[in-house]
């Protein structure tokens, strides 16, 4: 047999091999199989309550470690409402988002979805899904998840049984690689898959006087006319509360100056109470002064004189005037109060020059 | 003229490496069976040579199988079976009864099937023929050694398909109906026919849930710790009961988690009284869930899952992070109910207020 063939006809006769072979070889992509495996694995909505708004966690267990995945394809239920671009959505594969079988109690340990990306397309009519970017699922023996936020889609209404179903998918080749079918539920009314906790807290408060002589006395001792006498002893009230805004203490005087009964005289208070104490090296009178302590209350300007000095605050016996306080909660939290006195020189001579002085606080709740 | 008989031979081999190259793809891409030759108005059926003998010429792995004798197509048959006369007949394997495909158990990605051996020997393998569509006239599977399906026959002997225990054949779709036929294979010698065809359906997954409390049906849900002294830790009186039903194979998992973290009072500055895990009596103070009781219809069973099943004053943190509170024990459960209370407790310092809060949320979820 003799066969002649010009260089045209080879050319022609290659480029046909050629085409044939390409043909050949993406034939597949345009017969792509049909078949595919079930993964395992949920969809876990954030909120489940009528109308909220979703977002939620996808997992997966594949069971194909191959399958080329490009894309993961969520389909909602049906009465789920996508709105809005999918620029509105958000991936992520944050860890206190994930199931973590070592502190969430879940029966495995995510592993972060990889190449998780998108969506890049949001359908709100036939499908209800939302298509979104990935790369391979290579280990059967990972649960790969990832965490979207929906931008302003919901849930939508309340039912049960409400289907829908997690694609992986092979662009590439048209092969849908893994299918995982779910069901879930939204409760019916708003915020109705949620618990109000109420609870209050009883007020506390202790407070008590101690120090000083016997009976919390400020033995002031024997006056004179020339120079101040202050008390050796401080009284300490202390205070503890659980009240919001602290406490407040206050101090009235029972006579209104040191009285004696013998005498009929009474040696007073100096002043007024008007933030300003008294300096019993330029006046007379008798007077008291605190010493803030543990806790650092504040002592009123009327009675902040410090540990020395002459200086002290009057007392009125018609009124509580307020010594000491602190906000927030106070917990042993202390004071002192001292008293100090210097008579005119023609007071009358007495040993029974007595005062008593109440100490009253509250917790501001 | 040498030249131009290269270029020719060149091409020709060209040509036969395409063909090859085709023929392969084909086959393997479309699994098409072969056809006998045909030409506009014949098509040769057989290629056996008749009744008159069996010569056979084999590989390793490849086996000839030649039969001369008469070609005889008429044959007796009903909806189900067949008469076939002739040696190629006799050589094959008994055609087995449609097998048992069903739903035992409402599942949503498998069903049962179990095949009938049709009688034959041991040796005989079978091949199960699934599809979609009741005449099979597209969407065909094979179930695969693992029990999937897949595009290529499997032939496996009527042990390895379970005997009459049968397998699950898993991987379905949800919601449809698939239709299964058996086909046996006896030695070496040719495939027998399908079988009759049953189908089954797979069901589509459920879920449902809901929550209610001790004194409410309907939400909005609340539950009231009441006054909690310093010192001292204070139970809900109402508990909260949560409820799941699905087919889901790994079952229904409760999750909890909580806005505050804990008990949170405005009044008091945000203070808040933060949940942990442990034992509220030692320590100063604390709030946290602890599960009650579990029960189910059927299925499960329900548990509640640490640190949530705690008893006396053991307690479970409830914060921003979802965690399992209770599971069907990775089953599918019927009306799985687990119930849990909250506990508080207050120190001393803790401050006074009407306002503490916190807002659970329980999220159900079918794992499938």
């Amino acid at each position: 047999m003799n066969l002649s063939v010009n260089k045209n006809e080879t050319t022609i006769i290659n480029l046909t091999l050629i085409v044939s072979l390409i043909l050949l070889m993406i034939y597949p992509l345009f017969y792509p199989q049909k078949s595919y495996a079930s993964a395992t694995g949920f969809l876990r909505l954030d909120r489940q309550s009528a109308s909220a708004t979703l977002s939620g966690v996808v997992c997966m267990k594949s069971t194909q470690t191959s399958g080329g995945v490009t894309k993961v394809i969520v389909a909602f239920p049906s009465t789920f409402s996508l709105t809005g671009a999918n620029t509105t959505w958000t991936v992520d594969t944050t860890a206190a988002n994930m199931p973590n079988g070592a502190s969430t109690g879940d029966s495995f340990t995510a592993t972060a979805w990889p190449g998780i990306v998108g969506p890049s397309f949001v359908d709100n009519t036939a499908s209800k899904a939302a298509i979104f970017t990935s790369t391979d699922l290579t280990n059967a023996t990972n649960t790969y998840c990832f965490h979207f936020t929906a931008g302003s889609s919901t849930v939508g209404t309340a039912g049960a049984d409400k289907t829908g179903n997690v694609l992986t998918y092979n662009q590439s080749t048209g092969v849908n690689v893994e299918n995982l079918g779910y069901a879930t539920a939204i409760t019916a009314g708003a915020n109705s898959e949620q618990i109000q906790v109420t609870a209050s807290v009883s007020a506390t408060f202790s407070f008590a006087l101690s120090g000083g002589a016997t009976g919390q006395a400020l033995p002031l001792g024997t006056l004179n006319s020339a120079t101040p006498v202050t008390s050796p002893y401080r009284v300490t009230a202390t205070i503890s509360t659980n009240a919001t805004n602290g406490f407040l203490s206050w101090v009235k005087s029972g006579s209104g100056g040191l009285n004696s009964v013998a005498t009929g005289q009474t040696i007073t208070y100096p002043g007024s109470y008007d933030a300003t104490p008294s300096d019993l090296g330029s006046t007379t009178g008798v007077g008291i002064f605190g010493v803030t302590g543990t806790g650092a209350p504040t002592i009123a300007a009327e009675y902040n004189t410090g540990d020395g000095g002459n200086s002290v605050g009057f007392v009125s016996n018609t009124s509580f005037d307020l010594i000491a306080s602190k906000t927030g909660n106070q917990s042993g939290t202390t004071f002192t109060v001292g008293a100090r006195a210097k008579p005119l020189g023609n007071v009358p001579a007495g040993t029974d020059y007595t005062d008593t002085l109440t100490m009253v606080a509250s917790g501001s709740f | 003229m040498i030249k131009n008989s290269l270029k020719i031979k060149n091409l020709k081999f060209k040509i036969v490496v395409v063909i090859l190259i085709s023929f392969v793809i084909i086959l393997r891409s479309t699994n098409i069976a072969f056809a006998g030759p045909t030409s506009t108005n014949f098509q040769l059926l057989d290629y056996g040579f008749g009744a008159g003998g069996v010569a056979t010429s084999s590989s390793t792995n490849y086996m000839f199988q030649g039969i001369l004798g008469e070609v005889e197509t008429a044959s007796l048959s009903s909806t189900s079976y067949i008469l076939g006369p002739g040696l190629t007949y006799t050589l094959e394997p008994n055609t087995p009864a449609a097998p048992s495909v069903t739903n035992p158990s409402n599942y949503y990605n498998k069903l049962k099937v179990i095949i009938d051996n049709g009688g034959n020997s041991t040796d005989a393998t079978f091949i199960i023929q699934v599809s979609t569509v009741g005449d099979f006239s597209s969407n065909i599977y094979y179930v695969q050694a693992d029990n999937t399906l897949g595009l290529n026959p499997v032939w496996q002997t009527y042990t390895s398909w379970g005997s009459g225990t049968g397998f699950n054949i898993i991987g379905l779709s949800t919601g449809t109906t698939y239709y299964a036929r058996v086909a046996a294979k006896r030695g070496t010698f040719q495939q027998g026919r399908y079988s009759a065809v049953a189908s089954a359906a797979t069901v589509n997954p459920t879920f449902t849930f809901s929550i209610q409390t001790t004194n409410q049906s309907i939400p909005p849900f609340s539950v009231g710790i009441g006054v909690v002294n310093a010192g001292q830790i204070t139970t809900s009186w109402q508990s909260v009961t949560t409820n799941i039903s699905t087919n889901a194979n790994s079952g229904g998992i409760v999750y909890l988690n909580s806005q505050n973290a804990g008990l949170k009072s405005i009044a008091a500055g945000n203070y808040t009284i933060t949940s942990t895990t442990g034992n509220l009596a030692p320590a100063s103070e604390g709030y946290g869930i602890q599960g009650q009781t579990i029960t189910q219809t059927s299925g499960g069973p329900m548990e509640i899952i640490s640190p949530y099943n705690g008893t006396a004053q053991n307690v479970g943190i409830v914060d921003t992070t979802k965690r399992v509170f209770a599971d069907s024990t990775a089953a599918p459960v019927s009306n799985g109910q687990a119930t849990f209370q909250v506990k508080a407790k207050a120190s001393t310092s803790t401050p006074a207020a009407t306002d503490y809060a916190d807002t659970i949320t329980v999220i159900g979820t079918g794992s499938f």
